[in-house]
């Protein structure tokens, strides 16, 4: 398999059930990828599974072409959603221990990226550290890892604004400094139009869109017509009705039928729409 | 990464080497003390008479020496209990209480290797604390001889559990155990609870059963039974009673029914004796651990309790590397 992350029939399940099934797809190299889906999805369960946490139940997950088997590929580096710190060692401490678990390790990579966060003490107790420094170091310490591609579970959720584009601009600096893949979920849907420039949309463990942010947003229209009238061609992916009107999201539609306003939709209404598909179905 | 687990760990580590430190101090000032009190109440003679009295009082000397001596016998027996309370449970639970396992399982160190690393910076120091303080507490409680807690005897459960390999087998088996539920539980109260209730479980049958364990040592003697072992308190009298002419075992409810049919002829010993060699008892016969068998006992308990360690030890990296 090709692609800096591919997977093929990737399937996991826990005791209450399926938590990712039949998940098939190879994200393209140096891209940043939006992994989004409602609570529940399976975001965490895929991105667990990539970074070699969680063992798959069935089919198989490669990195840069080479399987991810029950331990963390080498190339890969990951934050999990809890930020995972020693909260007790100082900011010094705990990117010594960072190194001493790494065989390939870069201080200056670390530092860099600390130095260009301002506000980090290396004296300073993790634990005492604000929500945004913590996330600050944690991405800092998967950098130091120099992955090839970065595993991102919800690094801006507990950020504030300022913290969320200081965030969000080292992850750019990485892509464009070492060429970076990062695969990134978040409900931030327009932080992530910033950034991102490839969808994987996951619903109840299935993928559901899969492809270059602005191929997707093509491939779809957001039509508004009346009430009334007959469902137009194509693939209707979510509809909401007021007694006058209806606004459908549709995909692969051929042509806008008369009478019915089309336009193409953006990032946040397109998730919006699939999200919003997933909560009629789960209800 | 060993440098990761000694940061962990160092709360632990620095009061290991404390205790250490005070527990050699004091035993090493103690027993000076001791031997000069001994020597200046005129009681070196005492040392090896047992129970039986030696001349000279002994009370006032046991009054001032016993409980520094029992409390210091008694740590040594709950040592390791406290080592896999302490250091075992919060060794591996900690970090999959606080998440932090997530961070180690997704470096290049593997799971294995983080686990026996952690392992070994957790239970070396603990098992070098527990060797120094058997040594040292055995060395002062040797000194008192017959006159400390020690006359009772290899057998006594408080004296057997701080010799020979227990202090340690016991060490190992507490830690495995802490260990274990501590990532089964994957929390450290929970882990606790389970790992006092697990040891004191498990020494208590092994206590209950130990005898059991080698088979004891036949003493045959004629009618009337002049083994004279009754009063002995420093070996073990396993099983005792009749034989018959080819040298098997009476059953005890046929001795019994004898020896009711006999007092009721006999007057006494003379009469009775006679009696029941008549009815078939030839020889009496006295199952005895005996105190040079000690060593033996100790092996085999050790053996039960590394078994289950070894056990405890293969599980617990069997939750480590499906923990996710």
């Amino acid at each position: 398999m090709d692609g800096a992350l591919s997977c093929s029939g990737l399937g996991k399940k826990f005791r209450r059930g399926w938590a990712v099934r039949d998940c098939s797809f190879e994200l393209p190299e140096g891209k940043v990828v939006a992994l989004v889906g409602p609570n529940g999805a399976g975001k965490s369960t895929l991105l667990g599974m990539a970074a070699g946490l969680i063992r798959p139940t069935e089919g198989e997950l490669w990195v840069h072409g080479t399987p991810v088997r029950n331990r963390t590929h080498p190339d890969v580096a990951f934050l999990a959603q809890s930020r995972p710190l020693y909260r007790d060692f100082t900011v010094r401490e705990q990117i010594k221990a960072a190194r001493a678990m790494n065989d390939r390790w870069s201080d200056e990579r670390v530092t860099e990226i600390l130095d260009l966060l301002a506000g980090v003490d290396p004296k300073a107790k993790v634990g005492e550290l604000s929500a945004g420094a913590r996330s600050q170091l944690a991405i800092a310490l998967a950098l130091g890892r120099l992955p090839k591609v970065l595993l991102l579970d919800e690094p801006l959720s507990d950020l504030d604004p300022l913290a969320r584009d200081e965030t969000l601009r080292l992850v750019m600096t990485e892509v464009a400094d070492r060429g970076t893949t990062v695969v990134m979920s978040s409900h931030l849907l327009g932080d992530l139009r910033e950034v991102c420039d490839h969808l994987l949309l996951i619903d109840k463990g299935h993928v559901q869109v899969d492809g270059d942010i602005e191929d997707v947003l093509a491939e779809h229209r957001i039509l508004v017509g009346p009430a009334d009238s007959p469902e137009p061609e194509g693939t209707l992916v979510s509809a909401t009705r007021t007694e006058r009107q209806a606004t459908l999201l549709m995909r692969d539609t051929v042509s806008v039928p008369d009478g019915w306003a089309g336009t193409e939709p953006d990032l946040e209404s397109l998730v919006m729409g699939y999200l919003r598909a997933a909560r009629g179905r789960r209800d | 990464m060993i440098w990761v687990a000694l940061r962990r760990q160092r709360l632990q580590l620095i009061t290991l080497l404390v205790l250490l430190v005070v527990g050699s101090a004091a035993v090493l000032i103690m027993r000076p003390m001791m031997l000069a009190d001994l020597h200046s109440m005129g009681l070196e003679g005492c040392l090896t008479t047992g129970l039986e009295g030696c001349g000279k009082p002994k009370a006032p000397f046991q009054l001032a020496w016993y409980t520094p001596m029992r409390a210091a016998q008694l740590g040594l027996l709950v040592l390791p209990l406290l080592i896999g309370l302490f250091i075992g449970v919060p060794l591996l639970a900690r970090e999959i209480e606080q998440g932090t396992h997530v961070l180690a399982f997704t470096q290049s160190v593997s799971r294995t290797r983080w686990m026996l690393t952690n392992i070994a910076v957790g239970l070396l120091p603990a098992l070098v604390l527990v060797l120094a303080g058997q040594s040292l507490i055995n060395w002062w409680l040797s000194a008192a001889g017959d006159l400390g807690p020690l006359r009772v005897g290899p057998f006594d459960m408080n004296v057997f559990g701080i010799q020979h390999i227990a202090p340690v087998v016991y060490t190992l088996f507490a830690f495995s155990l802490g260990l274990f539920t501590g990532v089964l539980a994957r929390r450290l109260l929970t882990g606790m609870l389970i790992t006092l209730v697990g040891f004191v479980v498990l020494r208590v049958a092994l206590e209950t059963l130990r005898f059991k364990l080698i088979s004891p040592e036949r003493k045959i003697t004629g009618l009337p039974d002049t083994a004279g072992v009754y009063g002995e308190v420093k070996q073990i009298r396993v099983d005792s009673g009749y034989l018959d002419a080819q040298g098997h075992v009476v059953p005890d409810e046929v001795a019994s029914a004898a020896s009711t049919q006999c007092k009721a002829t006999s007057v006494d010993n003379t009469q009775f004796f006679p009696c029941m060699e008549q009815k078939g008892m030839a020889k009496h016969f006295t199952d005895m651990i005996t105190e040079p068998m000690a060593g033996q006992l100790h092996l085999v308990e050790g053996a039960i309790f590394l078994g289950v360690t070894a056990l405890l030890f293969a599980a617990t990296l069997i939750l480590v590397r499906r923990r996710t």
